[in-house]
């Protein structure tokens, strides 16, 4: 029944972005695929919440037929319009491993970082049955929200005032966005009941989707066996391994945001498909993580810009505006039973106390440089970005974005005691990075393909190129 | 820095704190920054036979950056491996509720006591701070309430009940009228109020 929990909303993002990108012929299958798992389970759970809302009980049923009766509507229109809707496997292997002009020894190492990379993700989908939830906020904060919306059957909308929205609940933050309780809710409406191992097997779908989003760039950047060592050095990080095992909201936010960068980086490249979907994978993480404001935001400021330098045309700017925003309405729902309910932004037991610890900024560059967590990535990333000479446009838009993000976080250790605190503990900064970890990959792909690039164009050897300077100095005599 | 070769391979245990940070020792930050250092002269001294200064410093920082992550991966998934293994050998073949069970050892094997003689509400006494809040989070959708039928007491070194009185004590709480309905142990029962 899992199984089927994870396929409905998944089916459902596929078709709707075989209708999206029906003009898009370089979207392989697998990419879709990808992208198809994070954009159905998004809009699944802001429906849950809207029929919440609407105080529709949340059975079963009810929140199987909106999502089933999308997914005909979809089928009937993409039949209608003959709409392409199984574009061609894009992994590639196959012309890896029967080209003659590749060695062996290249394509013995791809087969060896394929099985590795294989492995890690079958051994996370293993390792998540294997525990039940285990982690403090995990089920304290997440969960708790999620049993209780089982059991009522709704949001606990008209319920006492101590009782309202699940408040009062062991620790639950009644402020915190509803993706991560709803994907528990409806495993636990597919499952017949709240079990504490199967509620949380959304999580490492998105680990695997997000392998598969940034082999299927860095191979179309680089190449296939780059793109797979990339990918093993990726999943080198054991705080990302960890988070797929829980039931956390910091890697489906970690996905949403890259998705979106992906979504940015393919528009601004002229696919204009792709701004519908930036802003349907940023109103999804609107709807994970309060702290997705803080990259959305400049995300949105920064494509805003790019459209308004990149076009001169009037109407095609308003015109692509409109593509980026009218999806961000997805979120206004959250939003407003949000903040017409009071519940502000972050933990309700935050208070918001100003305070100045400039001191931290040591601290936090020897954790960053403490190899903890994240692989060799984020120690090479500045030296890269040195090496990689001048940014490209599209680089420049989205490191920007990462870089008010990082800005964020800072200010908010440096000025805000509470979570100065919190960094004093080492309970915030890691797992603030991972949902930021993923797009700083992709940036390194990036800064990767222009690298190799220049080393391709200075390869002409030193002794061919004397001669050349040679005859200069002959002439110039 | 005290330089363990044995500390090579460690890895911290899943836990509520791995969940933060996995961290590494010092042995192992060391190893791989001179992991680092040495693989990228050997690779900067060798491209330098064949680019300008400025290329092979590219190649060299990216024969490092793939070597080093590769390594690092290796290390990773070692310990990736043995949490694995480890936890397949604690929570292999069992149950939902056997994992539990095992995970949080008589605490769990209490909720379930629980959960078959409370069809209500509860009020719960503890002197510790983890061990009411997890059992809060298994006993939902029933909640904790002050004034409820059932009292649940946990772990709690002033809580008292007089069998003869039937009576429960605790600092200045006092209920009257109260029989048990289950005696887990010593420290861990349910007492039900009876109808004045």
């Amino acid at each position: 029944m899992t199984a089927i929990a994870l396929f409905l909303p998944t089916l459902l993002g596929f078709l709707a972005l075989a209708v999206v990108l029906r003009n898009e012929h370089d979207t392989g299958l697998v990419e879709r695929l990808c992208f198809s798992y994070p954009l159905g389970t998004g809009l699944l759970t802001i429906q849950m919440f809207v029929l919440g809302l609407l105080r529709v009980p949340l059975t079963l049923v009810n929140t199987s037929l909106p999502i089933v009766a999308e997914i005909v509507l979809l089928s009937v229109l993409i039949v209608i319009q003959k709409i392409t809707i199984m574009p061609k496997p894009s992994f590639g292997f196959r012309d890896e491993f029967l080209s003659t002009n590749i060695p062996r020894i290249k394509k013995v190492a791809l087969l060896l970082f394929i099985l590795w990379a294989g492995a890690k993700l079958f051994s996370v989908f293993v390792e998540t049955g294997l525990r039940p939830i285990f982690a403090w906020d995990a089920w304290a904060n997440w969960s708790v929200g999620a049993k209780l919306f089982y059991a009522a059957k709704s949001l606990l909308l008209d319920s006492p005032p101590q009782d309202f929205f699940a408040s009062g609940a062991v620790l639950r933050i009644t402020a915190y966005p509803l993706h991560n309780p709803m994907m528990q809710m409806w495993i636990s409406l597919w499952n017949g009941g709240f079990d504490e191992v199967l509620v949380k097997f959304w999580n490492p779908v998105y680990l695997l989707c997000l392998a598969g989003c940034l082999y299927i760039m860095a191979k179309k950047e680089l190449n296939a066996l780059t793109a797979m060592m990339m990918l093993v050095v990726f999943l080198g990080s054991q705080l990302m391994s960890y988070h797929a095992i829980e039931a956390y909201s910091d890697l489906a936010l970690s996905t949403y945001l890259l998705l979106a960068a992906i979504s940015f980086l393919y528009a601004m490249r002229g696919r204009e498909a792709f701004w519908i979907l930036t802003g349907v994978f940023s109103a999804e993480a609107l709807f994970t993580k309060d702290e997705a404001l803080f990259f959305i935001a400049p995300l949105c400021i920064s494509a805003v810009i790019y459209i308004w330098k990149d076009s001169i045309d009037r109407r095609r700017k308003q015109y692509e505006i409109i593509k980026l925003a009218a999806p961000l309405l997805l979120a206004a729902p959250w939003y407003f039973f949000k903040f017409s309910h009071a519940l502000g932004l972050g933990a309700n037991h935050i208070k918001l106390e100003f305070t100045f610890h400039p001191e931290i900024i040591l601290p936090a560059l020897q954790q960053l440089y403490s190899l903890e967590n994240f692989n060799v990535i984020i120690v090479f990333f500045p030296l890269l970005l040195l090496l990689g000479g001048k940014p490209s446009q599209e680089f420049l838009h989205i490191v920007l974005v990462v870089a008010s993000y990082v800005v964020f976080f800072v200010a908010l250790y440096m000025f805000t005691t509470f979570y100065y605190e919190h960094f004093s503990r080492g309970t915030v900064f890691f797992r603030n990075i991972l949902t930021y970890y993923p797009v700083i990959v992709l940036l390194t792909i990036l800064l990767l393909k222009r690298i190799f690039l220049a080393i391709k164009q200075a390869e002409t050897p030193i002794a061919v190129a004397v001669p050349k300077k040679k005859k200069k100095r002959h002439r110039a005599r | 820095m005290d330089f363990n070769l044995q500390n090579l391979l460690s890895m911290p245990s899943i836990n509520g704190i791995t969940i933060n940070d996995v961290q590494l020792s010092s042995s192992v930050v060391s190893f791989f920054y001179t992991l680092i250092a040495i693989i990228f002269v050997c690779s900067f001294v060798i491209s330098l036979k064949k680019y300008t200064f400025l290329s092979a410093l590219k190649k060299g920082v990216i024969i490092t950056f793939f070597s080093a992550g590769i390594v690092y991966s290796i290390h990773a998934d070692i310990g990736w491996s043995t949490w694995l293994i480890n936890d397949n050998r604690v929570f292999g073949g069992l149950g939902t509720d056997e994992k539990l069970s095992r995970m949080e050892a008589g605490l769990y094997d209490f909720t379930l006591a629980v959960r078959k003689v409370i069809d209500d509400d509860y009020v719960l006494f503890s002197s510790d701070i983890y061990l009411p809040l997890r059992m809060e989070y298994f006993l939902l959708p029933h909640r904790k309430r002050d004034q409820a039928k059932y009292i649940v007491v946990l772990v709690d070194k002033e809580a008292h009940y007089d069998q003869v009185t039937h009576t429960f004590t605790r600092g200045d709480v006092r209920i009257d009228q109260v029989v048990p309905v289950l005696v887990f142990a010593n420290d861990a029962y349910v007492l039900m109020r009876q109808p004045s």
